[in-house]
């Protein structure tokens, strides 16, 4: 089973249309109430500084947030809750969702689990393409004493 | 009758509304509107520029901003600031730490070999300035072409997830000031809930220079570059990739990545000072390193992916902290000549606000004039 | 798709903040406000989850909120002394020393709300003059201890530091902020 510290970074790879459909349909029969107030709005994002190891703020993020408790008609209760780097409270909302039903496998958490698997595919193309540019790019120092120098680092079209 | 001036003009405030979306819109016939994906990825470094000087890392609205703003960088960061500031804060990150970043180009202008290497990523620094003709008619087809093209020499080499700091290597030598390992607790100073009222922490000058107009800190820095200062920087290292950002979960607690932000960082080793010699960091370790002379840092980072700004940033962090603890001997170690004069907001708004009617104002300094005119020369009056 | 008690909705908090700022700009006047929460839950929550967000905190001396009401209200949870809002049973005196405000911030003070059982009713009535308040104007209360109303004395001394007391019941507010003088007759 996929660590669920990594559910939301897989599922919003993923059409946010798509996520929605898959809660909306999974919790049609439902109860949902907030644990907390779903909302929208910022974090702020604090970083050390590498020359004295000092804190500062960079600056701000789009942030949502949802913790919801489901009951199901056959009196499952679970909870579920997620942030995400995004400013629709909606995919908030379905996350938390997610994040509900793959933690207590409720009814349809199958389907959760798939959609985790493709988004993990997905991150791992992109982490895949950044490790490209920095192999493409890596400078060779030894060849700076090859004569013939056979086009080290830069690559032109 | 100022009163009538400002009346009649409600109408054409309208009209330029609607005039100036007629520019943006008044292309041939067949012409399609801006898609912001085009914005975000075609005009990947200027993107870059909005979000960071819009000051929140909102890909989606900078592009919008773009777009609305016909391209105007300081609309475009004025419109993200604007929108910033309807939204409640709802938290703050614990600490993050940028060695985790998922780096997309690595250098060092001090050392040659570094741990994990030199990786030169997506830059310009090798370009040759000439026009690329070509791309005035870039088919769809040779577009695409080039991204698939590229992919498909997917040569993967054994790249670690991430790299050490070069700045740590310095530091196992002692060639830097040690970092105070027990710092006093106090929390970093927000900027975007305190005025800045002088004399302010570090933190304050990173945090203003981070959401700072790229021009104005890059001529500010280029003044102490060419002698109005004395920094002297070497690039220990510089760096660009993506940070993510991690939040406990509410339930379990445990951090989990709830997306990532695409940073520029630069480091900066400048001119070595004697122990004794008046930076605070200096005399904090001085009294730990009693007769050793160190490097002394600067620091640069912000959003997106912009090197100019991050070195800029750096060295006048650099020249900053030699101001606070010696007094400015330059406009670019003064705060508060640096800190209240590098945000495009402010800047732009005061320059614009010159545009708004004056009319009273001026009115009075004719009067004025008239009189002292007057006065001096009594049979020429006007 | 979620149920939301109409209390932390924003039609229902801007209502409810309407209502708090003529509690305050006439003193002593009972407001009915527009909905309570719903399960039985905490009255007060009308009032707090129009006042508090994750800015300004809150102490809950006497324990009348539950766990999921703290996590709905997204607030701080302080002692009484470091408190922006303080929670108390208006027949349940505690001692304590609130935020008081300084001169160049008087406003940072503490806003203390009491739940009594009928404001409007009731054996202690109080007569209330000053800023909002045409000559006179009555207020009787259940469930209030006077002893309240001699600490609120106490802390307005050095006016314009002090406190403002909010008082509840299961359908109206009143407020006393620190410029009224109350006289228990």
């Amino acid at each position: 089973m996929i660590k669920r510290t990594n559910w939301v970074s897989a599922l919003k790879t993923l059409p946010f249309n798509e996520l929605l459909a898959a809660t909306t349909e999974l919790s049609s029969d439902w109860t949902l109430r907030p644990k907390s107030m779903p909302q929208s709005g910022l974090g702020m994002l604090k970083i050390k500084e590498s020359a004295f190891n000092e804190q500062f703020y960079l600056g701000e993020f789009c942030l949502s947030s949802a913790w919801l408790e489901v009951t199901t008609p056959d009196g499952q209760v679970a909870e579920g809750a997620a942030q995400v780097m995004d400013d629709r409270v909606e995919l908030a909302e379905a996350l938390a969702l997610c994040d509900a039903i793959l933690s207590a496998q409720l009814p349809g958490w199958e389907k959760i689990s798939s959609m985790i698997e493709r988004g993990l595919i997905i991150r791992e193309t992109t982490h895949k393409e950044r490790k490209q540019i920095l192999a493409r790019t890596q400078v060779d120092f030894s060849l700076l004493d090859d004569a013939n120098d056979k086009g080290n680092a830069h690559v032109s079209n | 009758m100022g009163y009538v001036a400002i009346k009649g003009g409600g109408q054409a405030i309208d009209e330029t509304k609607k005039v100036f979306d007629y520019l943006r819109t008044r292309q041939s016939d067949d012409a399609l509107p801006l898609d912001s994906n085009i914005i975000e990825n075609q005009l990947r470094l200027l993107h870059s520029r909005v979000i960071s000087e819009g000051g929140v890392y909102h890909p989606r609205l900078a592009s919008i901003a773009i777009k609305q703003s016909q391209g105007d960088t300081l609309e475009a960061a004025f419109a993200l600031r604007a929108y910033r500031s309807t939204q409640p804060r709802l938290l703050e990150t614990p600490l993050h730490d940028t060695s985790k970043m998922r780096i997309t180009r690595r250098i060092s202008s001090a050392f040659k070999d570094i741990s994990g290497g030199q990786m030169l990523g997506a830059t310009t620094d090798y370009h040759l300035r000439l026009m690329r003709m070509e791309l005035l008619d870039e088919s769809p087809e040779k577009f695409r072409a080039i991204a698939q093209q590229w992919l498909k020499n997917t040569a993967i080499e054994n790249i670690p997830d991430t790299f050490p700091k070069v700045l740590e290597s310095l530091r196992a030598e002692g060639l830097l000031p040690p970092i105070d390992k027990n710092p006093v607790e106090q929390g970093p100073f927000d900027i975007t809930r305190e005025p800045l009222v002088f004399p302010v922490p570090r933190s304050a000058a990173l945090a203003t220079m981070a959401r700072g107009e790229q021009g104005s800190l890059l001529a500010i820095a280029y003044s102490n570059m060419r002698g109005y200062g004395d920094v002297h920087p070497t690039v220990a290292e510089l760096r660009v990739g993506y940070l993510p950002v991690l939040l406990p979960h509410p339930i379990t607690g445990e951090r989990c990545e709830i997306g990532e932000v695409e940073i520029t960082e630069c480091e900066v080793v400048a001119m070595y000072e004697e122990p004794g010699d008046t930076t605070p960091q200096n005399k904090v370790h001085s009294n730990m390193n009693k007769s050793k002379p160190t490097f002394t840092l600067g620091y640069g980072a912000c959003f997106g992916h912009n090197e100019v700004k991050a070195i800029s940033m750096a060295i006048l962090d650099r020249a900053l902290q030699k101001g606070m603890a010696d007094g400015p001997t330059n406009p670019s170690e003064d705060p508060e000549f640096v800190l209240l004069h590098v945000d495009g907001i402010d800047s732009m708004g005061f320059c614009t606000h010159y545009k708004m009617p004056h009319y009273v104002t001026f009115q009075s300094d004719m009067d004025r004039l008239r009189a002292t005119q007057q006065k001096s020369n009594p049979k020429e009056s006007i | 798709m979620l149920v939301i008690d109409p209390v932390w909705q924003a039609d229902t908090q801007q209502a409810h903040f309407r209502l708090l700022l003529d509690a305050m700009a006439y003193p002593g006047r009972c407001l009915i406000f527009k909905t309570l929460p719903i399960d039985g839950g905490q009255v007060a929550l009308t009032v707090l989850s129009t006042l508090l967000d994750a800015e300004v905190s809150l102490a809950d001396p006497h324990k009348l909120l539950k766990d999921d009401d703290w996590k709905m209200l997204q607030t701080n949870s302080v002692t009484v002394d470091e408190a922006d809002y303080i929670l108390c049973t208006g027949s349940q005196f505690t001692r304590f020393t609130p935020k008081l405000g300084s001169l160049k911030s008087p406003e940072q003070s503490a806003t203390i709300i009491l739940v009594v059982d009928k404001l409007g009713e009731g054996e202690l009535q109080l007569n209330l003059s000053g800023p909002g308040i045409q000559v006179n104007q009555l207020l009787s209360v259940t469930g209030l201890a006077p002893q309240w109303l001699a600490l609120r004395e106490e802390c307005n001394a050095a006016f314009p530091l002090g406190i403002d007391l909010i008082l509840i019941d299961d359908t109206q507010i009143a407020a006393l902020p620190r410029t009224t003088k109350v006289e228990i007759l």
